[in-house]
């Protein structure tokens, strides 16, 4: 590989345009960034003893040297990290969610019910019980931690409902369930378990949290939305300049993928509206078969299953868009936030350039004033101090961004293992519901197989070339699912899903049933098929309850 | 009798429908004999054939009316030998000329009286009017002899003929006949006159025989059957006991070509199997220019049955065919359902999937015809499997059924009118019936009524129910579209490689959509193919059950009409009788014209009966087929759609298990 730059092993930057000013004007800055540039090197490895074996920096002895250079500054600046007090521990657990009041106030309002246990000595108690926040103070906390604790991820707070509809069993457990993983991820960030704030969050009565601490929001509005038209400035650490690009794709990708699900979901659920509406057509058909039983039980059955599987194709979309969808909205709404974070770094960059170039216009205020050959003592003084404050100001900020840079860089790798943890988690419970009503579809299809055998003595196509063979009793096996794996598949290992074989299907609606009243799912259409009929509007009241909010 | 039947409609069919190789009576002679071979008759033997072509070839050599004598020679000879092929009931043919001869001189007499005034009939044609009440078909028939014999003298020429396809299509009787009927009745009516008057002649000859034949174009009044039946003078008594057993003979005879489908159902029905038929159609090829391009579709047709000239017979057709098809069975088969083409469709001709939806239902149709007793050994339907030059049959047998069809809707109308009104005023009469709006029929049997009311249901509930699949269907294509796009987003949110497990994630993800668009895409080709299909197809047999009800709705309306006119003309005589009873010819007149009436008006109530009758044979049947179809049209839904089930499922659990192996383990 050759190059016209001439390899400068010192020099580790990989943008070989970028200006010289910003790493001229101040000594200190260059020092910075050839530190992050040495940093790199071994990012991976730090990365991994930061979070994984904090107090042991045991590293190889090439680099050690260097390494502990690099961990004492990381401890300088995020102290945190790397405080003895790790065994300051918090735990929260999300109880129970209230809802009540209005629907609108039920679906937008809920109030959390968690109790703390905690080791931190800024707590007055070790243990709190039933705490109770309304959603309102999960906001405003959220917005404080985005806004002002600018170092870290903040994941979005979780939406007060989801798409299962708000009188769902299982709305409830994913509520708490999501609060609790959030409340989680909060408390596992030394940095913000230290934070006053938390402690006056927790302390303070139910509907009476305010952010205590002031915000300071680097900028907003039309500010922002300026600022983040211009070039980002340039970012000495290419791990995180890579990274804004990636978390904006992610962003946007699956903005664009929340779109076309929800898109698919309204196809499928129309689809399944319209086959809810054959089947009470086919059900008229029966009327007109007027000399024929086995035709009108057929018709009758036929209209029924295919209601059913209608049914069942919206709760399956429901179900879609409850897991799939409600998983990508949180993505969607995650990397928002880390996107407008890493924004929120790169505004500090700015600020940063402006104030070096601000010491840097004082410094030579303060030299040309010094080969001045009257020298006027006030001046002098004014230009000293002045400098004085632009330097410190400079060190500050400085000092903030690469805390900032810091701690983001620890963040980062959290962040991507948790992405994709999450990822897999919602595609399993996706695929695992899908898998259990289109398994479920399948069988009231199977079950229909008997109707349309029985409508006459000869047994139908099935029974095609011999006619005259007696019937075998028992024959028309209701499923070609069973304990054992499926008829259809060769795949006869032990079933990997506890609610795929009927009877666990079975097992798990009676759970569910148990625990839902107002929410009748389809189990209860299959189970009650003869004496309940299927109609559009009884389907309409089920699916209403789980899928309209 | 069955064998009796067949041998003379053979016979007969092989002197009417061959006129232009009359005079060459080689062919005609082999003809006549490998056709009596194969019927394997009892009675008939080859001498005697023989015999009778000569005798019928004298009778072209002769002039018209030249010899009288050779004729009644040759008249007796035929006679005698239909005597002696069906019954014994005669005596010696030695005392019959005799008979004969003052039998003549008594009905001379009364020549112009209307039950004597019998047409001259060659014997074959006067013998199949016996069974037969048209006396249109009589007139043509006569016309069609007269023509025979025209084309000896004036050698005027129809459609030729090779020999071997004389000798391919002589089996299926009705064709030639009918060619031979329109074309002098529509061509000339000076040849109608030339037959009067030749017929006229040969009455005298022939009135022994022929004696109940009703049929006199000149005279005023037909008679049928029954009119002659009764006897109103000695003449008459005396040739009914001559002719009881002649008559009997002859109903089973021969056969106007109208009522042939359904007499040789009678016997075919409990003896004769079905013709065993394999249809299939397929290889639609695109021909022709820019212009007039169509799709060419070749008909396969596998039999073991005498009717066909080959084992396998491979023709090809092209849509307007299957239609045309389709219009000349419902015509020449009122009151039968016939199964239906596809509809036409004028944009997207070229269309593959609407070819094969178009193939696979004429496909059925062929099959459903096929099946059915009463089509499958029409001649049409013969001659659509396997003629080589279908356009030309095509328009000749068209043309002949229209003829017939106007005939056999009013056949009444034409015996009081002369013949050559009578075209006109059935042809008007079925304008009047076909384009009046709504005609006040008051529909005599509740089971038509319900029978109505339960097609229109039927009618509108098949509509709704092909609706609401189309919509699903659609939804269905709109819905794999969708899903491909979400599939491509999931593609570049995989594409990111954000990390191992998400980015082999994101890609399975994204395969399975594709694959469940493709499994959409064909559960709606599927369901367009079992549901949307038969839907479609019964919707069609609803129209054309439609049509049935609208043939006897038809003959319903002309059944009042004709009542109306009975009364008209009975209110009209009772005045005559009461007012003017010492004009006892005018009163004469009224009274044959009442009679002719009452006729008139008893056959059309017999026709009424018939397609009464037919209807709700073939709904009984159409009643059994549906639920058969459509049951096994939605097992056949049923499978597939439980199959794609399957196949979902398996997708979405193989995607769980190389995705989340670990769960293997738990």
């Amino acid at each position: 590989m050759s190059t016209s730059i001439p390899y400068d092993p010192e020099e580790f930057d990989n943008n070989p345009f970028s200006e010289p000013v910003t790493r001229n004007i101040s000594s200190q800055h260059l020092d910075d960034a050839k530190q992050h540039g040495e940093q790199q090197h071994q990012q991976q490895e730090q990365q991994q003893r930061q979070y994984i074996e904090q107090e042991q920096p045991a590293l190889p002895k090439s680099v050690e040297s260097q390494q502990i250079k690099d961990i004492d500054e990381e401890r300088n600046l995020i102290p945190e990290r790397f405080d003895d007090k790790d065994h300051w521990k918090i735990e929260i657990i999300v109880q129970a969610i209230e809802r009540y009041g209005s629907f609108q106030n039920k679906r937008d309002n809920p109030n959390i019910i968690f109790e703390v246990s905690t080791n931190i000595p800024l707590f007055k108690h070790k243990e709190y019980k039933t705490i109770k926040k309304s959603y309102g103070e999960f906001q405003s906390f959220f917005k404080f931690l985005n806004v002002s604790i600018t170092e870290c991820f903040i994941y979005s707070l979780p939406h007060p409902s989801t798409s299962y509809g708000i009188a769902n069993e299982l709305d409830y457990q994913q509520t708490i369930a999501n609060f609790q993983n959030w409340l989680s991820k909060i408390v596992s960030n030394p940095i913000l378990t230290r934070l006053e704030e938390l402690q006056y969050f927790i302390e303070s009565d139910f509907n009476s949290y305010q952010p205590v601490t002031k915000l300071n929001h680097p900028a907003t509005g039309i500010k922002r939305k300026t600022l983040k038209q211009l070039q980002p400035p340039y970012d000495e650490c290419l791990e995180l300049a890579e990274f804004r690009p990636l978390v904006k794709s992610i962003y946007q990708n699956s903005q664009l993928i929340l779109e076309s699900l929800e898109k698919l979901v309204k196809f499928k659920k129309s689809l399944s509206a319209n086959e809810g509406e054959l089947g009470s057509k086919l059900q008229e058909l029966k009327e007109l078969e007027t000399n024929h039983v086995g035709m009108q039980q057929m018709w009758l059955k036929l209209g029924k299953t295919i209601q059913t599987v209608g049914d069942l194709n919206s709760i399956i979309a429901s179900l879609e868009l409850a897991t799939l969808g409600d998983g990508l909205d949180e993505v969607v709404r995650d990397t928002y936030i880390f996107k407008e974070s890493l924004t929120d770094r790169h505004l500090l960059m700015r600020e940063l350039i402006a104030a070096q170039q601000n010491s840097k216009l004082k410094h030579e205020n303060a030299r040309k004033l010094q080969n001045k050959r009257d020298i006027n003592p006030i001046k002098v003084n004014e230009a000293i101090r002045s400098l004085e404050d632009a330097i410190k100001e400079e060190e500050e900020l400085t000092k903030r961004l690469k805390r900032i840079t810091k701690e983001m860089l620890i963040e980062k790798n959290q962040i991507i293992e948790e992405y994709s943890r999450f990822i897999s988690r919602k595609f399993k419970e996706f695929i695992l519901t899908k898998i259990e009503y289109e398994r479920k579809k399948l069988m009231v299809l199977e079950k229909f197989r008997v109707d349309v055998r029985a409508v006459d003595a000869k047994g139908g196509l099935s029974r095609l070339g011999r006619e005259n063979y007696p019937k075998h009793q028992g024959s028309a096996h209701l499923s070609s699912q069973g304990p054992n794996g499926d008829n259809w598949n060769g795949d006869r290992k032990k079933s990997h899903f506890g609610n795929v074989n009927i009877e666990a299907v079975e097992k798990f609606h009676d759970k569910k049933k148990d625990n839902v009243k107002s929410n009748d799912f389809v189990d209860g259409h299959e189970e009650n098929k003869d004496d309940m009929p299927i109609d559009a509007r009884n389907a309409a009241s089920l699916l209403g309850v789980s899928t309209f909010n | 009798m069955s064998d009796d039947y067949l041998q003379n409609s053979h016979w007969d069919d092989a002197i009417s429908s061959n006129p232009d190789n009359f005079t060459s009576s080689n062919p005609f002679a082999d003809n006549d004999n490998t056709v009596a071979n194969e019927l394997s008759t009892t009675l008939a033997n080859t001498d005697i054939i023989g015999e009778q072509n000569d005798n019928i070839d004298e009778i072209h050599s002769i002039n018209n009316d030249e010899d009288e004598v050779q004729k009644e020679n040759s008249k007796d000879d035929l006679d005698k030998q239909e005597i002696n092929d069906k019954s014994d009931n005669e005596e010696s043919e030695e005392s019959k000329p005799d008979e004969h001869a003052e039998l003549l001189s008594n009905l001379t007499k009364d020549a112009d009286k209307p039950f004597i005034s019998d047409s001259f009939q060659s014997p074959q044609k006067g013998d199949s009017l016996f069974n037969d009440k048209p006396s249109k078909s009589i007139d043509i028939q006569i016309e069609e002899e007269e023509k025979n014999n025209d084309d000896d003298i004036t050698t005027k020429t129809a459609a030729t003929l090779s020999p071997t396809k004389l000798r391919r299509t002589n089996v299926y009787k009705a064709p030639r006949f009918r060619r031979n009927q329109i074309k002098p009745a529509n061509l000339s009516e000076s040849v109608d006159i030339l037959s009067q008057t030749q017929s006229n002649n040969q009455n005298h000859d022939n009135d022994e025989n022929n004696n109940q034949n009703d049929n006199d174009p000149l005279g005023p009044l037909g008679q049928s059957i029954k009119d002659t039946s009764e006897p109103t003078n000695q003449a008459e008594e005396l040739l009914k006991q001559l002719d009881e057993p002649l008559f009997k003979i002859n109903r089973t005879q021969l056969t106007p070509i109208k009522d042939l489908p359904q007499i040789t159902r009678k016997p075919e029905e409990p003896s004769k199997p079905k013709i065993k038929l394999d249809i299939s159609v397929g290889d639609p090829i695109k021909v022709g220019d820019i212009t007039g391009s169509h799709i060419v579709y070749s008909v396969r047709t596998k039999t073991d049955s005498d009717l066909f000239k080959a084992q396998e017979i491979i023709v090809s057709r092209r849509y307007t065919d299957f239609r045309w098809l389709y219009r000349q069975l419902q015509t020449a088969n009122p009151g039968r359902i016939i199964p239906p083409p596809p509809d036409k469709q004028a944009v997207g001709r070229f269309n593959e999937d609407f070819i094969e939806n178009r193939r696979l239902a004429l496909e059925k149709m062929l099959v459903k015809i096929s099946d059915n007793i009463n089509l499958q050994t029409d001649q049409d339907f013969i001659m659509f499997l396997q003629s080589e030059r279908f356009t030309s049959e095509a328009r000749e047998r068209q043309k002949a059924l229209v003829t017939n069809s106007i005939f056999s809707e009013h056949e009444s109308d034409s015996s009081i009118e002369n013949t050559s009104n009578s075209n006109n005023g059935g042809f008007l009469s079925s304008l009047g019936g076909a384009f009046s709006f709504q005609p006040k029929i008051v529909e005599p049997e509740d089971y038509f009524k319900d029978k109505k009311l339960y097609f229109e249901s039927l009618d509108y509930q098949l509509k709704t129910f092909f609706k609401n699949l189309d919509i699903i269907i659609n939804q269905r294509t709109d819905l794999a579209t969708v899903t491909e796009e979400f599939s491509n987003i999931i593609m570049t949110l995989a594409d990111l490689e954000v990390s191992k497990t998400t980015t082999q994630l994101f890609q399975d993800f994204s395969n399975i959509q594709l694959k469940i668009k493709d499994l959409l895409n064909r559960l709606s080709l599927q369901d367009m193919l079992t549901l949307g299909s038969t839907l479609d197809e019964y919707q069609r047999i609803i129209s054309s059950i439609k049509t049935i009800f609208q043939q006897r709705d038809k003959v319903l309306l002309q059944l009042s009409n004709s009542d109306s006119e009975l009364k008209k003309k009975k209110s009209t005589f009772e005045k005559y009788n009461k007012y003017n009873k010492s004009q006892t010819e005018k009163l004469d007149i009224l009274q044959n014209e009442l009679n002719t009436i009452e006729k008139k008006h008893s056959t059309i109530e017999e026709r009424f009966e018939n397609i009464s009758k037919t209807i709700k044979e073939e709904l009984d049947i159409f009643e059994l087929e549906k639920i058969q179809d459509f049951r096994n049209t939605i097992e056949i839904y049923l499978e597939s759609t439980i199959e794609s089930q399957k196949e979902i499922v398996e997708l979405w659990e193989t995607f769980y298990d190389t995705n989340f192996p670990q769960n293997e383990n738990v």
